[in-house]
């Protein structure tokens, strides 16, 4: 396997505002190949986020490396594309605007990247709604909006921070089947956090299993489903033994309390 | 015909909001009726009492007295002859109104420009702020009216010295709601811009300064009727010539001083009527332009350094 994005040894320790040190991550070691589809799931605290966060080149690491295409990453990259918990859109810039965000922080053409931000909001069927404004929005619609935000500038890499967690349950399993296609179709290399287990198995290649105090790698499951995936998948005899599998992890280490 | 009528009718009653549903959905009547209720019971009770007018005024003489002076330029109604030793009585009440009104505005444009400037001046520099913001918040804990006549001293009786402590009320409402206000970015929206390696620039015009917006236009709203709080308060202590004709000295201020030295409290009804008029109005084009530019933001009540 073709390793694109390689973390080994990735230990972080933070010092906290009483001067404790928290260990939030250690012993970290995994390989990504390139337009591969990773979900990481574990209980609160286990340092996905932290973890995505030195991925995402906005938080230092204590030790260990952590290298993309080869180079180490040392501060945020173009390419590369984050999707956060709450969509983060600026409040005062519609749909069509707040997709346009990072072509204009980066400097890109607008002759360009504008047709591809038409392209964007017509793959997550938000025509009709560029003018509009978040609060005008659903949940489901904004967190579509944050998506394809994070595609403007065509990254190679994907790093999604839990970007369900907040939608009704409905909803998600939507976005879950909107994300499958999407990524079907654009390739990115994608990680994805998730406290789903039945997300993380849905949408991942493989999936990270990670455990709290210090935030460990438990183990990283194969998921030899075929694509694409539909919502009947979920009551296939394969994928109720992975989320087994999965829960039985994260029991064992006595995590989920 | 008479069928169908009845039949309007009866879904109406049953379908349509009760009145008490529509009163509470149209405050604006609820406060028309309670208004009006207001008035009749204070005229009743001043009226069966025999309550003074020197004391107390009934609603009638305040919008006579109200009434005199915005229609007849016939300001006092001199209880006992009371001397109108300053001339001011003989002013329309329009002089006094512009002139206060011109003092609040003036203040508070430039109040609130100059407390927004160092708002964003000390977001830029930690070392501005350590160095500067000691003396702004002790001088913020001064009593303005103890200020006052120092002001006088300084800048003369006329319009100049209303002007600066219209202004220096209204800074800092601005000052504190734009520091506040930039430091409201979420931990999310900077790594976002972050994560896009944005400039220091485009991080702040991009991201903190429309996020900083709401709070900016609650120090507005706040700014606005301090502004005229201070521009009375300078009249008080010293009121200037008349600038656009009129006899004597102009100010709302010193008009209220007046009529209480001449024990008109039907007049000084009158007057407060109009400041509480102005007051209004002011904070109300503050409203407004903030719902043109803040037409994204949810309606919360972001109200700091009152």
């Amino acid at each position: 396997m073709d390793a694109y994005i390689s973390v080994s040894n990735l230990e972080k320790e933070y010092v906290t505002a009483s001067r404790e040190i928290v260990h939030a991550l250690t012993e970290i070691n995994f390989e990504i190949a390139e337009g591969e589809f990773v979900s990481v799931v574990g209980p609160s605290g286990c340092g996905k986020s932290t973890l995505l966060k030195i991925l995402g080149g906005l938080l230092s690491r204590t030790s260990g490396t952590c290298s993309l295409k080869n180079t180490p990453i040392d501060g945020p990259r173009n390419d590369v594309g984050i999707v956060f918990q709450d969509p983060v859109l600026l409040l005062w810039r519609n749909v069509l605007q707040n997709t346009m965000l990072p072509a204009e922080i980066l400097g890109l053409d607008a002759k360009k990247t504008l047709p591809r931000a038409h392209d964007l909001i017509r793959l997550v069927g938000l025509e009709g709604f560029e003018d509009k404004y978040p609060h005008e929005l659903s949940g489901g619609m904004r967190q579509r909006n944050a998506i394809i935000r994070a595609l403007i500038h065509d990254p190679n890499v994907l790093l999604m921070d839990e970007p369900f967690g907040a939608l009704d349950a409905m909803t998600r399993e939507q976005m879950n089947l909107e994300l499958q296609r999407i990524w079907l179709e654009s390739k990115k290399t994608v990680f994805f956090i998730t406290h789903s287990i039945p997300e993380a198995v849905f949408l991942g290649d493989r999936v990270i299993v990670m455990t709290p105090r210090p935030g460990r790698i438990s183990e990283i499951i194969t998921v030899d489903i075929p694509r694409p995936r539909s919502l009947s998948t979920m009551g296939d005899e394969m994928f109720v033994e992975l989320t087994q599998k999965i829960r039985n992890l994260l029991y064992v280490e006595g995590s989920l309390d | 015909m008479a069928t169908t009528d009845r039949k309007n009718e009866t879904s109406k009653s049953a379908g349509g909001p009760s009145l008490s549903e529509t009163l509470l959905q149209r405050s604006y009547l609820l406060f028309g009726i309670s208004f009006v209720v207001l008035l009749v019971v204070w005229e009743w009770t001043v009226t069966y009492f025999e309550v003074d007018d020197f004391i107390f005024p009934a609603p009638s003489g305040v919008a006579t007295a109200l009434l005199r002076g915005l229609f007849f330029y016939d300001v006092g109604s001199g209880v006992g002859g009371a001397a109108d030793f300053m001339g001011l009585m003989k002013t329309s009440f329009y002089n006094h109104i512009s002139h206060t009104l011109f003092e609040a505005v003036m203040g508070f444009f430039m109040g609130s420009i100059i407390g927004l400037g160092l708002g964003l001046l000390f977001m830029q520099s930690k070392w501005v702020e350590a160095i500067i913001m000691p003396y702004v918040v002790a001088f913020q804990t001064l009593p303005k009216l103890a200020i006052a006549p120092l002001f006088i001293i300084w800048f003369g009786y006329e319009v100049k010295s209303k002007i600066f402590l219209a202004g220096l009320v209204a800074f800092f409402p601005l000052l504190v709601n734009t520091m506040v206000g930039l430091k409201s970015a979420a931990t999310d929206q900077i790594d976002l811009m972050r994560s896009l390696s944005a400039s220091r620039w485009q991080m702040f015009w991009k991201m903190q300064f429309p996020n900083a917006l709401p709070f900016i236009f609650a120090g507005f709203e706040i700014a606005v009727v301090f502004s005229l709080l201070g521009a009375i308060l300078g009249e008080f202590v010293g009121a200037g010539q008349c600038m656009w004709g009129g006899r004597g000295q102009c100010g709302l201020g010193i008009l209220l001083m007046q009529m209480s030295f001449s024990s008109d409290t039907t007049g000084t009804f009158a007057i407060l009527v109009i400041l509480s008029c102005m007051g209004l109005g002011m904070h109300q084009v503050v409203r407004f332009v903030k719902k043109k530019v803040l037409f994204w933001a949810p309606e919360t009540d972001k109200t700091m350094g009152a």
